[in-house]
């Protein structure tokens, strides 16, 4: 029986994973093209060595400025085609901000007799704070814990509690149910300004986020909980109905998709929009609901459990 | 176990910043370090007594000819003694074979539906590479679409999705050269 100890940490060309099985861990480096299996005995383990990183250095705080100064530069540039460059300093910039958003890094090394191997699946201090009391209960379960004299060994009870593990959460479960609320406080905002066509980009756009980030929140099932992973899945499901109900509307509005794109210089003020007050009202409403009891589910469970 | 080092300057954690309730900061480099030692780390290494070949049926060591051999290496598939046999992470490896693998990892597995899913998705940022990856991937996803499953079980659908995509590619690149077969696109007819 295998147990996955800590959700998989992916890398753009990579990812790893550390399985506790019987009496062994095992270690999965993958390429994408090819996997790396390896196992290490809990008995064979002789240390486990981590070292802390800070989350700032020069090179990280480089990689955030310069790619925010060239997204804004693009943004606030001349108007025109300049604003679609934003779009890959954007992304970068985003990626650093989830990258730093993850706190300090670490590398924790395990030691054997034969061999010493960096265990790529634990990065983030979070992580190791996650799986290090778990990694110590096992291996002290099998050979027993040096006592502070450093000489003397101190055999362990047989049937141990398991240690349970430091609570997180993850953070694109915040993001993701804080992406709804903000959704509903946008959507409420166009609707008290009066200008409900205006949102409607903007809440396509959300929709498209929202449903990617739902798919990537229901695969997380391990570490959501099912009650977490049914809310996800929910929203899942509404955000397709609801884009299905928006490309509907469009479509029904400017005489089709295709005339629209090809149409010319249509006028805001001829596209009457079908239903535009009740959609507006309907999307924030579930979205709030659906965010704020995502949001209740996570703090009131105390976190997830690895 | 002689020593461990920072995971940061790779220099010598002492002894007496081993098993601390906080992490102690290294004495090079400063960085915050929290070093576990387990009691296996400490017993001194078990003596191994190879056992003599007795009768000339029995296979011998690759390295010690009067020794018997006990496993055979995983990596090159020489017979080894007691004393040549090396457990790394989880195999069996001759002395030769760990030199070569500074972290040995014995079990190595290609994924083939990763590779066919990417020979027919990644080309298409190219127009012309897929009429020679797309066959490709379809080729590796037929060949092993019946492959034994790793250690940790994959489904198919990369494989289907391989075999969607192949086949829509096929689809769109026939439908065009009927197109310009018929001339409506292509160079003028007489």
């Amino acid at each position: 029986m295998r147990r996955l100890l800590l959700p998989r940490e992916w890398g753009p060309l990579r990812y790893a994973e550390l399985w506790q099985a019987d009496d062994a861990l095992l270690y999965v480096h993958s390429s994408r093209f090819s996997d790396r299996y390896a196992q290490y005995r809990l008995r064979d383990i002789q240390a486990l060595v981590l070292t802390e990183f800070p989350v700032w250095n020069g090179w990280r705080a480089a990689w955030l400025g310069v790619s925010f100064f060239f997204t804004l530069v693009l943004l606030l540039g001349p108007p025109g085609a300049w604003m679609l460059w934003a779009l890959p300093p954007g992304l970068v910039f985003l990626w650093a901000v989830l990258y730093l958003a993850r706190g300090p890094r670490c590398r924790l090394v395990l030691h054997t007799a034969v061999s010493t191997v960096t265990l790529e699946a634990v990065r983030t201090m979070a992580q190791a704070r996650a799986v290090l009391p778990e990694l110590q209960r096992l291996t002290e379960g099998t050979q027993g814990r040096l006592a502070p004299d450093g000489l003397t060994v101190m055999a362990m009870p047989e049937a141990a509690e398991p240690i349970a593990p430091a609570h997180s959460t993850p953070l694109l479960l915040h993001v993701f149910f804080g992406m709804l609320v903000l959704h509903a406080l946008v959507l409420a905002a166009f609707y008290f300004a009066g200008k409900m066509e205006d949102g409607l980009g903007l809440s396509a756009t959300m929709l498209l986020a929202e449903f990617l980030l739902g798919v990537l929140a229901t695969l997380r099932w391990r570490m959501a909980g099912p009650v977490v992973t049914v809310v996800s899945a929910l929203v899942v499901l509404l955000a397709l109905a609801d884009g299905g109900v928006l490309v509907y509307s469009t479509a029904k509005s400017f005489g089709g998709f295709f005339v629209a794109i090809t149409r010319t210089g249509v006028k805001p003020e001829n596209v009457e929009w079908l239903w535009l007050k009740e959609q507006t009202v309907g999307r924030a409403a579930w979205h709030a609901v659906a965010g704020l009891l995502g949001w209740i589910l996570l703090l009131t469970s105390r976190g997830v459990r690895p | 176990m002689g020593y461990v080092v920072c995971g940061a300057c790779s220099m010598r954690i002492p002894p007496a910043n081993w098993n601390q309730a906080f992490p102690v900061p290294c004495p090079v480099c400063a960085r915050d370090v929290a070093v576990t030692v387990f009691p296996v780390a400490l017993q001194p290494p078990k003596p191994v007594f190879p056992e003599r070949v007795v009768t000339g049926q029995e296979a011998s060591c690759y390295n010690h000819a009067t020794n018997r051999a006990v496993a055979a290496c995983d990596a090159c598939g020489r017979f080894l003694c007691a004393l040549c046999d090396i457990d790394a992470a989880g195999g069996h490896v001759c002395p030769a074979c760990f030199e070569r693998r500074e972290a040995p990892a014995l079990h190595e597995r290609v994924n083939y539906d990763s590779i066919a899913l990417a020979l027919v998705t990644l080309p298409m940022l190219l127009c012309w590479l897929p009429i020679v990856t797309t066959p490709a991937g379809l080729f590796f996803a037929f060949k092993f679409w019946s492959a034994p499953s790793p250690v940790f079980p994959r489904g198919r659908w990369r494989l289907w999705l391989t075999v969607i995509i192949a086949v829509v590619q096929i689809t769109l690149v026939g439908w065009f050269l009927v197109y310009l077969s018929q001339g409506r696109g292509g160079l003028p007819r007489e």
